[in-house]
């Protein structure tokens, strides 16, 4: 799914795709190695939730929500659920994962190895994903922390 | 025989070294930082070598040719307009993937480049391979390897600058779009002819969109021509081509040259997991900035004392002397001039604290953190840097807010600029809280650096309404590597810094501490109460009358108008030798912090002053800041005495 750098929570790595920002921002960012098809990491959101901080190449800068949200691209796997559309994934890692992480995990019948299918996403607030047959609400804090892979 | 005249530059991204090559190269002591940015005019050195006289020319940092902010127009526009000789485009080594793109730019303004592959120990850290050979072969240019903090050698250097066996010609774009670029260098040859701007340059950034070629071309009457070719290829937005077709050509050229190791967990990141830590981020921030004061506190103090020691035995062998050369060594120079040189060691021990804020790389991060917040007073991250220079001094700190590329936001960070407190104003502050607050002195210190911090903010709120500056400018702001800063940089910087006050006080501050003890014994003989100075005092003191301030204050504050520190030495003058004693006969808790206050806001420093010209280019700016400042001074010094006297009644 085409998503936007903003809607990628930490830890994610995705694809740029080449995205309609301005020009001038979009030849900054080119000249410090920001071209479509490029890696870039989701590094560190700042402490009151803006700016985050990229990865790309060997070079770390941050940029800010309004010039994130401009920018597409395509997360790769293993993917948060947080950014994962429509369709059947296995769960490959949790980051973190404090007692109550994994209590709360485990409610919503999610475990490492398992399959979701994910029902809904918006990109805002909650997600509806089917685990074993039934269906489970993930809040969007949660659904950042679980790593999934495509199945075939 | 003549000596034979080079002119070379150093240009490449910003914070890769070049201002630390300037230095090896010239031996000077230019501004070194370990952050994007440091430099942001062109500065000039010189040096001879064999026969040559040569002349280099440091520059800001630029990703691209592409200039946004006034820094990167600078370096820009250096290169266009004086074509120098030679270019030595230093790259940091560890990361040349992204800086060759400038250098190809570069090769396209047919600028004859040596590429300077800096940082060469990081690269052995790192355990990066690059085979130097084989990069200079496919880049058709010399390559010279360097550790520009380490020196360099310059018979290497200037042997690749002068030899002119290599050339470039790689045609790196799209057989189709090579042709459009000949058409377009065809059409515009014979108008462009007189001037000499180099036309591929022209016509390859005139295709990415910038501004400048659109204009160059728009002025030989070209551009609809231009566009009509364009129109006719496939190419009428070629930016994304022309950055594609670089970057293809910079990885097939490291896939040959260079091998990196996989990256794992370096110690960058792991510091940064730290201090940028969403909970944890923001305490060791403010915790980072208070341990800068109370170092520079406690191991200045027992120097300061020495230092005070030393100049109240000085001062016993002034007054010996007789007659009006004893009075001016003792009450002017000594006491004058000495209450503010007691403080020489707090200001370097200052500097030394920033020097290690600046040359680990946490100011970025730093920015980083702060942004958000920044955002909410209607200014960015980039803001943010100039306002901690400004503790050290506001003159200097107004140059880096070239960095940001909204002009209104720049004038706001400008304005602003002077609230932030600098290290001259410190000394007005140790004096005053050291004679009132005793034990609580810091304290009482660090709260007027809260309120200078806070109220720079308000007023950038109050400014970008009044000048209708509705958003800051987009960011985009690298994190350097942390390093460990070296024993040598940091003496360099706590010196160049430091200096600047040595020599104020051996100048102006002297100059007008002599001036008021003049004033202070015309005509001649009289007592203080009643002389030239007392006169002027006590004209102007009714103006102070509602805020408390005798005509010694009054005089005081106005000769601190050419340089805070002059405040201090005014009272110096008339204390006889003690001046906490002194100061408690004309101030009472209250009002000396409401002084503290006043001097904190009112009226940037001459210096501050001529920057602001400068940098704004119009007196509208300093003079507005002026009096913006005067009466802001005025209502919160006025506010606060009379909330104070009502609260503690002394
Ligand atoms: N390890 C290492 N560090 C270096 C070397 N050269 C420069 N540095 C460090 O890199 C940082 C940036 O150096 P500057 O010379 O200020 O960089 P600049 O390119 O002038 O930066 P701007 O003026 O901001 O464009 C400083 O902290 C230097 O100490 C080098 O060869 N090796
Ligand atoms: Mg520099």
């Amino acid at each position: 799914m085409i998503v936007t750098l903003r809607d990628c929570p930490e830890n994610t790595k995705c694809v740029l795709v080449d995205s309609d920002i301005p020009d001038s921002l979009k030849n900054r960012l080119m000249g410090m190695g920001w071209l479509p098809g490029k890696l870039i990491e989701v590094v560190r959101r700042a402490p009151m939730g803006d700016p985050t901080i990229y990865l790309v190449d060997s070079t770390k800068i941050f940029l800010r929500e309004d010039e994130s949200q401009m920018i597409k691209v395509k997360p790769v796997y293993p993917m948060p659920l947080a950014v994962a559309e429509k369709g059947v994934y296995k769960i490959v890692s949790f980051l973190g994962g404090g007692p109550r992480f994994m209590e709360r995990a485990k409610n919503n019948d999610l475990s490492i190895d398992n399959i979701v299918e994910v029902i809904s996403n918006l990109l805002r607030g909650k997600i509806i994903v089917i685990v074993n047959g039934r269906e489970y609400t993930i809040g969007r804090g949660f659904s950042e922390r679980i790593f999934v892979e495509a199945v075939k | 025989m003549m000596a034979k005249k080079i002119k070379i530059a150093l240009i490449g991204n910003p914070n890769v070294g070049k201002t630390a090559l300037f230095n090896a190269l010239t031996g000077s002591h230019q501004y070194v930082a370990n952050w994007p940015g440091v430099t942001v005019e062109k500065k000039t050195g010189k040096f001879s070598w064999k026969d040559y006289e040569v002349d280099v020319v440091d520059l800001p940092g630029i990703y691209t040719l592409r200039a946004r902010s006034i820094d990167e127009r600078v370096a820009r526009d250096y290169l266009i307009q004086e074509r120098p000789d030679v270019v030595l485009d230093v790259v940091d080594a560890t990361n040349l993937s992204r800086n060759l793109y400038l250098t190809i730019q570069l090769s396209e303004m047919n600028l004859k480049t040596v590429l300077i592959l800096n940082q060469m120990d990081q690269v052995e850290n790192m355990n990066i391979k690059i085979n130097t050979s084989e990069l200079s072969k496919r880049l058709g240019i010399r390559v010279v390897e360097t550790v520009a903090t380490k020196g360099v050698d310059l018979n290497e250097i200037m042997e690749a600058a002068l030899d002119t066996s290599l050339s470039v010609r790689y045609q790196i774009y799209p057989e189709p779009f090579e042709k459009l670029v000949k058409k377009i260098e065809e059409i515009s040859k014979d108008e462009l002819k007189n001037n000499d701007i180099p036309l591929r340059w022209l016509t390859l950034s005139f295709s990415e969109g910038d501004e400048l070629a659109k204009k160059i071309l728009e002025k030989g009457g070209l551009v609809k021509e231009i566009e009509k070719a364009a129109a006719a290829s496939e190419y009428q937005n070629a930016s994304l081509v022309i950055a594609r077709s670089r970057y293809n050509f910079i990885s097939s050229t490291l896939k040959q040259v260079e091998v990196r190791p996989k990256v794992s967990w370096t110690v960058t990141d792991a510091l940064d997991h730290v201090f940028t830590h969403k909970i944890l981020g923001i305490p060791i921030f403010v915790s980072i900035l208070w341990m800068m004061f109370e170092f520079a506190f406690s191991s200045s103090s027992p120097l300061s004392d020495l230092i005070e020691l030393g100049f109240n035995v000085l001062g016993g062998y002034a007054h010996a002397i007789p007659g009006w050369l004893g009075s001016l060594i003792g009450n002017g120079i000594i006491s004058g001039v000495g209450s503010v040189l007691v403080f020489v060691p707090l200001i370097f021990f200052m500097f030394f604290a920033m020097g290690i804020l600046e040359d680990t790389g946490y100011m970025s991060r730093a920015a980083f953190l702060i942004d958000r917040l920044m955002h909410r007073f209607k200014l960015s991250g980039k803001a943010f840097i100039p306002m901690i220079l400004g503790f050290g001094c506001n003159a200097s700190a107004i140059m880096t807010t070239r960095t940001i590329e909204s002009e209104k936001e720049r004038l706001i960070s400008i304005l602003i600029n002077p609230f932030i407190s600098c290290s001259a104003r410190l000394v007005v502050y140790a004096v005053i809280a050291g004679a009132f607050f005793g034990k609580f002195a810091g304290l009482v210190i660090f709260s007027i650096y809260m309120i200078s911090v806070v109220f720079a903010l308000s007023m950038a709120v109050v400014f970008s309404f009044l000048l209708k500056s509705r958003e800051s400018s987009p960011l985009t702001m690298e994190l350097p590597r942390y390093q460990l800063p070296t024993g040598k940089g940091l003496w360099i910087y706590m010196w160049s810094r430091g200096k600047h006050f040595l020599k104020k006080a051996g100048g102006i501050i002297l100059g007008a501490t002599v001036l008021v003890w003049f004033l202070s014994n015309m005509p001649w003989g009289t007592n203080a109460q009643n002389s030239w100075a007392a006169d002027i005092g006590k004209t102007l003191a009714p103006i102070f009358a509602p805020l408390h301030f005798g005509w010694h204050i009054t005089l005081a504050l106005l000769f601190g108008g050419v340089a805070k520190e002059v405040t201090v030495t005014t009272l110096g003058t008339f204390a006889g030798g003690n001046l906490s004693v002194f100061l408690k006969t004309v101030l009472d808790p209250i009002n000396a912090y409401a002084l503290m206050l006043f001097v904190l806001i009112y009226i940037p420093c001459v210096a501050t002053q001529a920057v602001m010209h400068m940098e704004t280019g119009s007196y509208k700016w300093p003079i507005l800041s002026v009096v913006w400042s005067l009466s802001s001074a005025y209502v919160i010094a006025f506010l606060f005495e009379t909330v104070g006297h009502l609260v503690v009644r002394i």
